[in-house]
């Protein structure tokens, strides 16, 4: 087992194993490596989010409202995003 | 792009969702925004407490120029890093700390640290030592045009010629603000003082690329724990002991009224930086390092209010033209909802 990842760092990762990906897929995705810790919340994650996207790591997709209004946003890797793949450890490369 | 068509085919719910969240996006950059501005407050407020501290014993009597600046700042940044990692314990984010310690961009931030923290203030000093203080103060203030010009060449953030305007005139008015008329005499090595001053301006502009860089597969509350930490830690190991800075730093701790008051610099020091860093990563470095200038303007109040400094012309002139250099970089936030260029 390949040790965990700063929190981002696995986000980063993990968009680049799915096409695309919900705030609360990614949660679900992400789960079992960080659920118990504090930072794995909806606004943390969120953040890291915005941020990703702000600098171009990630790209938005579908924007939709679900049954009780809130906001779900569909994101993915970028080419950019893809391109720091490069500075993971070794036992994470596939 | 079918996505997007489709969500305009939909109507409705759909295109309303992206308005939605445009404006939150919006939100993000202007919350961005304040948070850089938030930064440059503490660290006004910060500069004034050290300045205290550093007026008392120990630091009042250090064998060499270097031991009280130094030792106090590694003695803040230890504070920072103690602090900060309370922030990180109370928020969750403490085994992050161990895992980005492990990756290369966390070994970027530890860089980063390096020459913002040690050799920035190392060579400052230096630059102060070997070219006088007007010179030093002036060309270090430039640090802000040394990390666009990195930001623009390695992150690729976007900077247009209103930002740029901006960028200068924050600097000009910290160079005026902290103008001092240049001491006379002879200066041997005058012109090796402007060039530690200038690697001064080039480590810390150069810290904010590196954290920003890190930043981007880092949480910042993590990334900025690491570099108060990196700070200290080297500071102890290898420039204190060069400087006779050990005894001042050991003396300082021990003195009750001296330390609480390096400790309570710390925590603003250290969230001043967790601002700073977390600004980084929303409205992009390039602006967040000019914004951080206003700092100056909050010093300048702080001081006013908690020493018994002179307001002079210049310091009135520096803390106008700064102003309207923030306000420049500043301008239009629906600039930086995306911060980099298409490469």
């Amino acid at each position: 087992m390949a040790a965990v990842l700063p929190m981002r760092f696995r986000i980063l990762h993990y968009f680049s194993t799915v096409k695309e990906a919900s705030t609360k897929e990614l949660m679900n995705g992400l789960r079992s490596e960080y659920g118990s810790e504090g930072q794995f919340n909806e606004n943390v994650i969120n953040e890291h989010l915005m941020s990703m996207r702000a600098g171009g790591l990630i790209e938005t997709n579908d924007i939709e409202l679900d049954q009780s209004n809130n906001l779900v946003v569909n994101y993915s890797i970028t080419e950019f995003g893809q391109g720091r793949l490069k500075y993971l450890p070794k036992s994470w490369k596939i | 792009m079918a996505n997007g068509v489709q969500s305009a085919s939909i109507a409705g719910t759909q295109v309303s969702a992206r308005q939605v969240f445009e404006q939150k996006e919006l939100g993000f950059v202007k919350r961005g925004l304040a948070t850089a501005l938030g930064s440059g407050m503490l660290w006004g407020l910060d500069g004034v407490i050290l300045g205290i501290a550093l007026a008392m014993a120990p630091f009042t009597a250090g064998g060499t120029m270097y031991a009280a600046p130094l030792a106090g700042s590694a003695l803040h940044d230890g504070f920072a890093g103690l602090w900060l990692a309370l922030y990180n314990i109370f928020t969750g984010r403490w085994k992050d700390i161990g895992r980005s310690l492990k990756t290369f961009p966390g070994f970027i931030v530890c860089l980063g640290a390096l020459l913002g923290g040690p050799i920035g203030m190392g060579a400052y000093l230096l630059g102060i030592n070997f070219a006088g203080a007007a010179y030093a103060m002036g060309i270090s203030a430039g640090y802000p045009v040394v990390g666009a010009i990195m930001a623009r060449l390695i992150l690729k953030e976007k900077i247009s010629p209103r930002v740029w305007a901006g960028i200068l005139i924050c600097v000009a008015g910290a160079v005026i603000l902290g103008y001092v008329p240049p001491e006379g005499g002879s200066m041997p090595h005058f012109y090796l003082g402007i060039g530690c001053s200038l690697l001064a301006a080039f480590g810390w502009g150069t810290e904010g690329v590196l954290a920003t860089f890190g930043m981007d597969m880092v949480d910042p509350a993590v990334a900025i724990n690491i570099r108060e930490a990196t700070s200290c830690v080297v500071s102890l190991l290898a420039v204190l002991p060069f400087v006779a800075g050990l005894a001042v730093f050991g003396q300082a701790l021990i003195t009750p009224n001296v330390v609480w008051i390096i400790a309570l610099a710390g925590l603003a020091g250290g969230f001043s930086y967790l601002l700073w860093y977390k600004a980084f990563s929303m409205c992009g470095c390039s602006r967040c390092m000019a914004l951080n200038i206003t700092y100056a303007i909050w010093g300048l109040v702080f001081s006013y209010f908690l020493t018994d400094v002179a307001i002079t012309t210049n310091l009135v002139i520096g803390a106008i033209v700064i102003t309207v250099g923030a306000i420049m970089v500043v301008g239009n936030p629906k600039e930086m909802i995306n911060l980099r260029a298409e490469v």
